[in-house]
């Protein structure tokens, strides 16, 4: 059990790692990754939805009939984004401002339903715990590097810090929406040719 | 049969139990939203439209209750009212008015000079407008029109035989600003003695 929990854990981390080996919920990974901060913060955002979505659907699991189970997960879901959309207003104004949209949008962030249906559905608590929290972790993770990449490439600051030096010119490209596909492109082709590498 | 009762059931109290979970969240968070709201959205367009009061508008604050009409009978809505003093007495007032934009309500806040009864200027709080177009309402250039309008007046764009420029390709989201300014001049002139009322006190 406790060899398991470990392990569903860290799938999350490389194995299944959400935008890169999973490419999934790639809306606002490519939306709110301008700057690291508010990637690390939808991040964040996420992966509270994602670990209590998970727990209340697996308590649930074995109440919820089968042929509604969907609109159940996404009750659950969309409570607990609305949940954190208001904690956000309340608490974190200026990030609620920077995310704008893509907070309300996380209910149907396919990551979500996906763990819902694929994992939480069908496994105990704890595990789906687990499972939630190496996946939004993952998530939080991607979406700052990337954030980061485009932030430093594209603005010369990390979270906000002028990183680059004076004679730095930005390349505007790579806040704009091609620079995002670009950038998470290349990172796609780096973790394949490094998972091509350890695997060999 | 049993089977889509049993569906109905859980569906029904699943929902109802996020009802309640969300308006406990909506009430707990009430107070914490509007005073983040009132820190990083009206709190800089108030100290710009009130620029050069010696007092803290944003601290002072009043509410005023009003009737509400369009609410029907013994309705009331509370309105923020913030008053501006220079040398111990009151200088201006400013609050917020929604107007319809494009992209739904645009709030407004009117700054109102007491004894000279004209707008000192205007500042835009929440709006939907399109970015690029629409959002230019924020810009000094087009905000700066509103500046020294009479209160007995309405505010209209050049369009409409007024004296605020339209921004060119964003009409919509300017007649949506004049309109939230005209309607809060109406408020002025029906309500000025309780406005006038409720901040006549320094506070000091």
């Amino acid at each position: 059990m406790e060899g398991s929990l470990v392990q569903e854990f860290k799938k999350g981390l490389w194995e299944e790692i959400p935008p890169f080996r999973l490419v999934l919920g790639l809306c606002p990974v490519l939306a709110v990754t301008k700057a690291a901060d508010t990637g690390l913060g939808m991040g964040i955002a996420a992966t509270f939805v994602l670990v209590f979505s998970n727990v209340i659907v697996s308590m649930l699991r074995n109440v919820i009939p089968n042929k509604v189970r969907i609109a159940c997960y996404i009750v659950v879901i969309a409570t607990f984004v609305v949940v954190t959309e208001l904690v956000m207003q309340a608490y974190t104004y200026p990030l609620y401002e920077a995310l704008g949209i893509f907070i309300p949008l996380i209910v149907v962030n396919c990551i979500i339903l996906g763990r819902a249906e694929a994992f939480a559905g069908k496994n105990p608590v704890l595990l789906s715990a687990a499972d939630g929290l190496g996946i939004g972790l993952g998530f939080t993770l991607s979406l700052t590097f990337l954030g980061s990449l485009r932030e430093i490439f594209g603005a010369g600051t990390l979270f906000g810090q002028a990183v680059m030096g004076a004679s730095f010119e930005p390349f505007a490209f790579m806040v704009q929406a091609p620079g995002a596909f670009v950038c998470l492109g290349i990172l796609l082709g780096l973790m394949n040719i490094v998972e091509a590498i350890r695997t060999r | 049969m049993r089977e889509i009762l049993r569906m109905i059931v859980v569906l029904a109290a699943i929902t109802g139990v996020s009802g309640l979970v969300l308006a406990g969240v909506n009430q707990g968070t009430k107070d914490q939203r509007k005073k983040q709201l009132l820190q990083f959205v009206q709190g800089p367009a108030i100290s710009e439209v009130l620029a050069g009061s010696e007092n803290q508008p944003l601290d002072d604050v009043r509410e005023l209750e009003v009737a509400a009409a369009e609410e029907g009978q013994g309705a009331v809505s509370v309105v923020d009212i913030f008053p501006a003093y220079k040398s111990d007495e009151l200088w201006a007032v400013a609050f917020e008015w929604t107007g319809k934009g494009y992209g739904g309500d645009i709030g407004v806040i009117v700054g109102i000079d007491v004894a000279a009864e004209k707008l000192l200027g205007i500042g835009i709080t929440a709006h939907k407008e399109t970015p690029g177009l629409g959002s230019r309402i924020r810009e000094e250039g087009f905000r700066s029109g509103f500046a020294g309008l009479g209160l007995s007046g309405a505010a209209e764009v050049k369009a409409d035989g007024g004296e605020v420029d339209a921004i060119s390709g964003a009409t919509v989201s300017s007649r949506g600003v004049c309109e939230a300014v005209t309607e809060a001049f109406e408020f002025y002139r029906e309500h000025k003695e309780a406005i006038l009322a409720s901040v006549a006190d320094t506070g000091k």
